[in-house]
């Protein structure tokens, strides 16, 4: 179902890398992550519970599993993932610019709302 | 760009992870309270043990009234997982001991979340822990003077049974 969103000219790049990356849509308020050949479309809190999935996954306990051994399947929403140890580097990475930037947007977007018009 | 963060909710996500962690911490001075209403109980200590009730559920409140809080503001509240829970204590006097030690740990909790918020200018939540502070007054000076009551009564005679009795009685009545 994501897979036929298709990235339009409104999408702000939040953050990319050679093996994918993070588009914000301002029109519908919500995230495009590119990668592994697949686009999501998913919410803020989405792509943040995301985040914390990755973020705690044990990669050094994923590669020494005997059988299914090195992969992981994240559900979120309606999107599923299914990632290797590799491919885990490489989301989280990716995530991990683009919270850096959605940090980085906030204390300007902060800076800009307290600036006394005159 | 629109600040999607910040549209979905008024809490950092350090803030809210502290906010949290505290939903857990009263959490698990709740299960504690309800554990030394248990042990009073079953040791004769009846107006301890109705004490210990009370506070087991005002701890719950606290926890709710935290844990509404982070949803209220957009954020994403945990429901926690309460485990070690100490059920035996060797006297009387070590349960009050513990209760103070408790408190004492909520309070310097309390200012750390409120150490964060004045670092971020997270000025709408500090207003919300106001209530707390002024909670933990009136906490750590109810656990006190209970455990004052050990000194004042003594524990020798029928004293046990005095400071039972009088638990109960103690009232913070400051502003
Ligand atoms: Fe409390």
């Amino acid at each position: 179902m994501s897979e036929q969103h298709i990235i339009t000219a409104d999408l702000i790049e939040v953050f990319i890398t050679s093996r994918g990356g993070i588009y914000q849509s301002d029109v519908e308020n919500c995230l495009y992550l590119n990668f592994s050949g697949k686009t999501s479309r998913l919410s803020f809190s989405s792509l943040n519970d995301l985040k914390k999935i990755i973020d705690k996954v044990d990669l050094g306990h994923m590669c020494t599993l005997i059988e299914h051994a090195d992969i992981e399947i994240i559900l979120i929403k309606d999107n599923c993932f299914v990632l290797s140890g590799l491919e885990i580097i490489y989301l989280k990475e990716i995530l991990d610019g683009a919270f850096a930037m959605f940090g980085l947007n906030h204390i300007i977007t902060d800076c800009l709302d307290r600036l006394v018009m005159s | 760009m629109k600040d999607l963060m910040r549209i979905k909710s008024l809490l950092s996500t350090e803030i809210e992870a502290l906010l949290n962690q505290q939903v857990k911490k009263e959490a698990h001075s709740s299960s504690i309270y309800l554990s030394m209403a248990s042990w009073c109980d079953r040791n004769g200590f009846d107006g301890s043990a109705d004490f210990f009730f009370k506070q087991s559920n005002e701890e719950r409140e606290h926890q709710l009234k935290i844990y509404k809080y982070i949803l209220d503001m957009g954020g994403t509240s945990v429901s926690p997982e309460v485990t070690n829970i100490k059920n035996d204590w060797s006297t009387f006097r070590e349960v009050f001991e513990d209760a103070l030690d408790q408190e004492i740990a909520i309070t310097q909790s309390f200012k750390n979340i409120v150490a964060r918020c004045h670092k971020e200018q997270d000025y709408v939540t500090l207003e919300f822990l106001n209530w707390f502070l002024r909670e933990q007054r009136e906490e750590e000076y109810v656990a006190r003077r209970a455990l004052e009551l050990f000194e004042v009564i003594g524990e020798q005679g029928t004293g046990y049974w005095d400071i039972d009795k009088n638990i109960g009685n103690i009232k913070y009545s400051a502003e």
